[in-house]
Parts: structure tokens; C-alpha cells; sequence
């Protein structure tokens, strides 16, 4: 004898499949999706401060002048005003925090100057260029040009020994 | 069985659909957001090139990959710069060695030479940012003012923004092994610093500012000089204005 199964019991055991794998969705979602995401979009919302927590190495100009107030002063009126510290002392960020153990590094010679200053047809016309197989070959450009109020040597361009300025 | 009026059935439609939004709608959207006294939602983060001043110097590219340590090997870069060399008869040469980190040796051949220029290039911050469409897990996204981030912890590294990048501006990090782009030094930008690359710049090439501000200099810029972005065509609206570019630039 056959036992008799309702009209409806095929509808039963479907919807039950159904929602077991709506449940189990909804389950490895609420496992597997960090709870910030969708917090501000379709990303974690935690990012965003581990992006702006990521550490610094560069200080700014800022606060080289609350220690080195001479030289700061004296550069932030020459030529060279938009070259900023670290562009030749590297970056200072640690120097900042701890002057005495961390020290700056000496800006390298005439290498380094011609990066900006050395003779180049793709460079706009009216920056200073020199020529430098013509300029004074070999020697230190720190020798005649003090690199924190650079000027031409007929205008007082050369200063006192190297190392001072 | 309730028979709904007309208007009921509306009313109760409209309702229904608010409470189905409100429940999907992200909910900080709405709100400002605050993250160690930072407020995200006053800025909107533009950045500005003006070509006519690079000299190709390179002190931005060093900058960036001090800043952000950027692997030095001489095809990963955030940021770089391209030298751009027209001949006559309308042969566009263009070279970036080491991404122009090292400066640039003069031209050797400038007999049949028609211009030549340098273009520093960036991630583009577009609007419509390609590489954060293409993601599969959200791990690219573009933060509520403006910046195109990524989430390390989540990259899978399938390198698939980085080939839908228009503008080539993402590699894959090769210890992290997922992608790494520029981030305008978000760790900076947020706390009122510039960008290492717009501070290293002597020239005054590269500025940076909110564009939800009339007065930063970002603003200044983009109303005193006549600007254009690369490939406008392709409907990414880049937030970094070029000034003095020409058509070669690509």
C-alpha cells in the first residue's frame, strides 16, 4: 500500500530548499563582508582611515624654521624661496622629531645643482641653464654660489667661504 | 479580503518604497563624516600641472617614492615625468628613463627638432573612475572628497584596474603583491600638508587645493590659466588640469 502524498508537498519541500539557501547566503555574507563595508560605499570604510594613517616622511619647510631661523630667513627671500629644505637635505620628518640623533643629509655637489640648472633645449627658455663643460668644470657649485640666496657673481654672488650661509 | 482604495494603495506604496530606500541607502552618506578632525565631505581634492614651468628635474618623483616607499626599481611609479620631442614632418618622440627621477640628458640630435617639453603624469582622480568600475571585491573606490583609493588588505591582485587605467597610473606593488597607485598623500592631505610631489616641486609646476574652496590655489589656477585634462574624450573627468599642454600629449 502506497502512502499518499498531499497535493502540496513538492511546493513544501521546494520552498524549504529555497530558503535554507536564501539562509545560508544571507550566513556567509554576514561572515565573510567586513562589517565597515557600505559604510560610505561599495568599500570598507575602515580604509579610509588606514589611508590617512599611513606614516609621513616629509616635514614641510614649516618647521625647519622654528629651529634654523637665520637661515630660514634668508632663504625665504632669495631665489631659491620655492626650492624647498628638503629638496636638497632629503626628507626630515624623523629630523623633526628627534634633531640630535637624526641629522639631515649634506645636499650632494654639482651633480645635484645641474639636475635643475644644467643646460637643456626641452626646459623653459627663461630658467637659469648653464653650459656645464663651459661653467667652471670640476669645481663645487657651493664654492661662488651660496645655495640659500643664490646670485650672480656680479652681483655679489660670491660669499663668504663655503659652509658659512 | 481588504479592498485597498485608490489612494490607499498609492499611499501605501509611497511609504513602503521610503522605507526601502532608507534601509539600503549607505548611512553615513547623509551624515558629515568627522575622522580625527578631519571633515571628509568639505573637500573635493583637485590638483594642478602647469607644463610651461617643469624642468624636468624629477625632484617629484623622488619625492613620491621616499614618501609613500615606492619600489625603486625603475618601472613602478606613482608619479612620473615624460619628455615630449616634436621633429618636423610631425614625429613625436617621447622618453621617461627612471620615470625622469634622475633628470633628463639634453636632447643629442636637435637638427630637425620642432618643440620639446616635459609632462609630469599622475593618477587622474577621475569622477568616473574606470579602475574602480572593474574591481570584483571593492578594493579601489573613490573616497567622498574625491580621492581614487585602494584597500590592501582586500586587493586580491587580479590587476584588472590596472589594465583598465586610461592613463597607465597603477602598477602592481611586487612584495604586497596587490595594486598601489597614487593616494594625493592622503596620510598628508588630510592633515593640512601638501602632496610630496606639489612640495618637492621647485618650480611652482605642481599645485594642489580643494575644489570646494574659491580661494586654494587650485581654484586660482584653474580661473587664471586656460586648462585641459588628458583624454577628455573618454568621459573620466580627471581632476588633475593641465596648463600648456599640447596636442600630443596622450
Amino acid at each position: 500500500m502506497s502512502k499518499t502524498i498531499s497535493d502540496y508537498e513538492h511546493i513544501k519541500r521546494l520552498i524549504i530548499i529555497i530558503f535554507l539557501l536564501v539562509a545560508g547566503f544571507i550566513a556567509v555574507r554576514f561572515i565573510f563582508v567586513p562589517k565597515d563595508f557600505y559604510e560610505y560605499g561599495h568599500y570598507r570604510g575602515g580604509s579610509l582611515t588606514e589611508n590617512m594613517d599611513r606614516p609621513l616622511n616629509y616635514a614641510g619647510s614649516q618647521p625647519c624654521a622654528d629651529c634654523h631661523e637665520e637661515k630660514h630667513r634668508l632663504w625665504s627671500s632669495s631665489k631659491h624661496k620655492t626650492v624647498n629644505c628638503e629638496d636638497c637635505h632629503g626628507a626630515l620628518r624623523k629630523h623633526t622629531e628627534d634633531p640630535s640623533s637624526v641629522k639631515p643629509r649634506k645636499p650632494a655637489g654639482r651633480d645635484f645643482c645641474l639636475l635643475c640648472h644644467a643646460k637643456n633645449v626641452s626646459k623653459p627658455g627663461n630658467f637659469p641653464q648653464i653650459r656645464s663643460w663651459e661653467h667652471n668644470p670640476g669645481l663645487n657649485c657651493a664654492d661662488c654660489h651660496n645655495p640659500h640666496n643664490p646670485l650672480p657673481l656680479g652681483e655679489g654672488g660670491r660669499f663668504a667661504p663655503a659652509g658659512e650661509g | 479580503m481588504n479592498n485597498f482604495s485608490r489612494r490607499e494603495f498609492l499611499g501605501l506604496s509611497l511609504k513602503s518604497i521610503m522605507a526601502l530606500m532608507a534601509l539600503g541607502f549607505p548611512k553615513k552618506l547623509l551624515a558629515m563624516t568627522t575622522l580625527d578632525g578631519y571633515k571628509v565631505e568639505e573637500h573635493l581634492w583637485g590638483y594642478g600641472i602647469d607644463v610651461d614651468k617643469c624642468i624636468g628635474c624629477g625632484r617629484c618623483v623622488d619625492a613620491c617614492k621616499v614618501e609613500n616607499h615606492v619600489p625603486d626599481d625603475p618601472f613602478f611609479f606613482r608619479t612620473w615625468v615624460e619628455r615630449y620631442a616634436e621633429r618636423a614632418g610631425g614625429k613625436v618622440e617621447v622618453d621617461s628613463r627612471n620615470g625622469g627621477r634622475d633628470g633628463f640628458h639634453d636632447l643629442k640630435d636637435k637638427k630637425d627638432l620642432v618643440k620639446s617639453f616635459f609632462v609630469p603624469k599622475i593618477c587622474n582622480h577621475c569622477e568616473h573612475p574606470p579602475c574602480v568600475q572593474v574591481c570584483p571585491v571593492g578594493a579601489t573606490y573613490k573616497s567622498p572628497d574625491g580621492v581614487v583609493l585602494v584597500d590592501p588588505g582586500y586587493c586580491i591582485g587580479c590587476r584588472y584596474c590596472i589594465q583598465a587605467c586610461p592613463y597607465g597610473a597603477r602598477y602592481l606593488h611586487p612584495e604586497k603583491h596587490v595594486a598601489d597607485k597614487c593616494t594625493f598623500c592622503y596620510q598628508r592631505i588630510t592633515k593640512g600638508l601638501k602632496p610630496a610631489c606639489v612640495e618637492a616641486c621647485p618650480t611652482g609646476t605642481r599645485l594642489f587645493g580643494n575644489l570646494k574652496d574659491e580661494n586654494s590655489p587650485i581654484n586660482r589656477f584653474i580661473k587664471a590659466k586656460k586648462v585641459m585634462v588628458l583624454k577628455p574624450d573618454l568621459g573620466t573627468r580627471p581632476k588633475i588640469y593641465y596648463s600648456g599642454i599640447d596636442k600630443e600629449v596622450r
